[in-house]
C-alpha cells in the first residue's frame, strides 16, 4: 500500500498540524514539499500547473490517499482520524466531536489570523505591510478565554483542535520564530503549550520549523530594519 | 411559527436556536431542522446588540457564546456555536445521513466544503450583504473580488448535481444561504444570468428543497426593510466617490 501523500511544508502552519497527527499516529506518510507562490517561484508551488491539477485552489496541505485528494487540514485531520481510528484525537462520542467541530470552524476567523498578523508579514518583507499587532493581541486574549482552565480546548483530552491550535500559536514562541512573548498575561495558554510540546511527534513534526529558524531569524531582523526606516 | 407551545416542563427539551433568520448561518440551521421536521423553538438574538432578552451582546448571551455570534443552539442544555459544527451535530445526533452520510469520502468531501466555505463563500455576505446592512461603503468589496468569488463557487460545483456529489447535503444549506440570498427574489444583490450555469441550475433545485420557503419567511418579510438600506447605502457610495 503507498504511503499516504501530504503535499505542503514545514513552514506552513496547517501542514505541520496533519504531519504531527501522523506522526504521533505512527502513520507512514511522504512529504512532498509544495510551498505557496508567493514564497517560492521554484518548480513545485501552489501555483505550479501540476499543483493546480491536483488541489484547485493551490492550498497546502493536500494529501492524495491512494488516488483520493482532499483539501483543508481540518477536513483532512478529521478524514484521517476516522479512517485509522484515532477515536482519541477525534471523539466518536456526538457532543464531544461537536465541541471539537466547534473549534475546528472557529479556528478561520480566529487563530489562523495569527499567520497573516505575525509571520507572513516576515516572510513577505514589504514595511509597508507591517505585523498586525493588535489582531494579534485580540486573537490571543480569545484563545485565552477560549482555553480557560481546561487541560486541552476541547476538554480533558487532547484533540485535532489542539494540534491546528498549537502550530498557530506554538510558533510564536522564542524557541521556534520569537514573534510573541507570552509570559504572565497569558497563563493559560503558557500551561498549554508546554503541555503540547511534550506531546508524542512535536519534536518531529517541528524540525522542519527548526531549521528554518536562522534563516527566518534574518528575515526578521531585514523587515524590523526596514520597517523603521519607514517611520 | 417556529416554536411549540407547551404547558409541561417537557419544553425546555425542545431544541432551541440563538439567532435571527436574517442571519445566514442560522438559516441554514432552521432549514436543516424544517427539513427533517425537528421541532426547535427560535430565541431571539440579534447580533451587535446589548439588550436584555435580544442582543448577542447582553451578558446573558455572553455566557452560552462568548463571542456573541448565531447561531448557537442549546439542546437540552447542551450548549454548541458555530453553524457547520451544529449542522453536523445535528445530523450526527438525529442519524440524517442523507444530508451528513456516514461514508468516510462522502463526509471528508462534506468537511472540505464546510471548512473551504469561511474564507470563501462567507466573503459574500461580509462583503457585500453586511455592508449593505451596517451602511459601510468603505467595507463593500469591489465587484472583481465577488466575481473572483463567484467564479470560484461556480468552479467548486462544476457540473455536479450537488457541491459535493450527487446529494444534497449541509453543505449545499450552508452554501445556499449565503448565495441564494443574492437572488432577485430576496435581496436582489447579484444577477447570476448566463454568466454562472452551474450556480443557476442549483439554486433553482435547491428552492425547490423540503423546508426551504419556510426557512426563508423570515428573510422575505426583511426585504422590504433592506430594499430601503439599500438605497440609502448606493446614496453613500454616491457620496463616497
Amino acid at each position: 500500500m503507498p504511503p499516504l501523500v501530504v503535499y505542503g511544508g514545514p513552514v506552513s502552519q496547517p501542514t505541520r498540524a496533519v504531519i504531527w497527527a501522523c506522526l504521533m499516529h505512527g502513520l507512514k506518510h511522504e512529504l512532498r514539499w509544495t510551498l505557496p507562490a508567493w514564497v517560492t517561484s521554484g518548480e513545485w508551488n501552489t501555483q505550479s500547473p501540476g499543483f493546480l491539477a491536483i488541489n484547485p485552489w493551490g492550498t497546502v496541505p493536500t494529501i492524495d490517499d491512494e488516488g483520493f485528494i482532499l483539501s483543508e487540514s481540518a477536513a483532512i485531520l478529521c478524514y484521517l482520524a476516522g479512517k485509522h481510528g484515532w477515536k482519541d484525537v477525534y471523539p466518536a462520542d456526538v457532543q464531544q466531536r461537536a465541541r471539537v467541530d466547534q473549534y475546528l470552524h472557529w479556528h478561520h476567523e480566529h487563530t489562523r489570523k495569527l499567520s497573516p498578523s505575525l509571520f507572513f508579514p516576515v516572510l513577505r518583507g514589504n514595511p509597508k505591510s507591517p505585523p498586525d499587532i493588535e489582531t494579534a493581541t485580540k486573537v490571543l486574549t480569545q484563545l485565552e478565554q477560549y482555553l480557560g482552565d481546561k487541560p486541552f480546548f476541547c476538554g480533558d483530552a487532547l484533540s485535532v483542535a489542539d494540534l491546528l491550535a498549537y502550530c498557530e500559536v506554538g510558533q510564536l514562541q522564542p524557541q521556534f520564530f520569537g514573534l510573541w512573548e507570552f509570559g504572565p498575561s497569558y497563563p493559560n495558554l503558557s500551561r498549554w503549550l508546554a503541555v503540547m510540546a511534550k506531546q508524542p511527534g512535536h519534536d518531529e513534526a517541528h524540525k522542519g520549523g527548526v531549521k528554518f529558524k536562522p534563516k527566518f531569524a534574518e528575515m526578521k531582523q531585514k523587515f524590523e530594519e526596514a520597517c523603521l526606516v519607514q517611520l | 411559527i417556529f416554536s411549540l407551545s407547551c404547558p409541561f416542563d417537557l419544553f425546555t427539551m425542545v431544541l432551541i436556536i440563538y439567532g435571527t433568520p436574517v442571519s445566514q448561518p442560522v438559516r441554514a440551521v432552521m432549514w436543516a431542522c424544517l427539513m427533517h421536521r425537528l421541532p426547535f423553538e427560535l430565541k431571539l438574538t440579534l447580533p451587535r446588540r446589548t439588550e436584555a432578552g435580544l442582543g448577542a451582546r447582553h451578558p446573558e448571551y455572553l455566557k452560552i457564546n462568548p463571542w456573541g455570534t448565531v447561531p448557537s443552539i442549546s439542546d437540552d442544555g447542551f450548549v454548541l456555536y458555530e453553524a457547520a459544527a451544529i449542522l453536523c451535530y445535528l445530523a450526527d445526533k438525529h442519524r440524517w445521513t442523507g444530508v451528513y452520510p456516514t461514508d468516510l469520502l462522502q463526509r471528508a468531501r462534506i468537511h472540505q466544503y464546510l471548512h473551504w466555505h469561511h474564507e470563501h463563500t462567507r466573503k459574500l455576505t461580509l462583503n457585500l450583504f453586511g455592508p449593505v446592512l451596517m451602511c459601510s461603503p468603505q467595507t463593500r468589496a469591489t465587484t472583481a473580488d465577488l466575481s473572483e468569488t463567484m467564479a470560484q463557487l461556480e468552479q467548486y460545483l462544476g457540473d455536479k448535481p450537488f457541491f459535493c456529489g450527487d446529494a444534497l447535503s449541509v453543505a449545499d444549506l450552508l452554501a445556499y444561504c449565503e448565495v441564494g440570498q443574492l437572488q432577485p427574489q430576496f435581496f436582489g444583490l447579484w444577477e447570476f444570468g448566463p454568466s454562472y450555469p452551474n450556480l443557476s441550475r442549483w439554486l433553482a433545485v435547491m428552492a425547490k428543497q423540503p423546508g426551504h420557503d419556510e426557512a426563508h419567511k423570515g428573510g422575505v418579510k426583511f426585504k422590504p426593510k433592506f430594499a430601503e438600506m439599500k438605497q440609502k447605502f448606493e446614496e453613500a457610495c454616491l457620496v463616497q466617490l
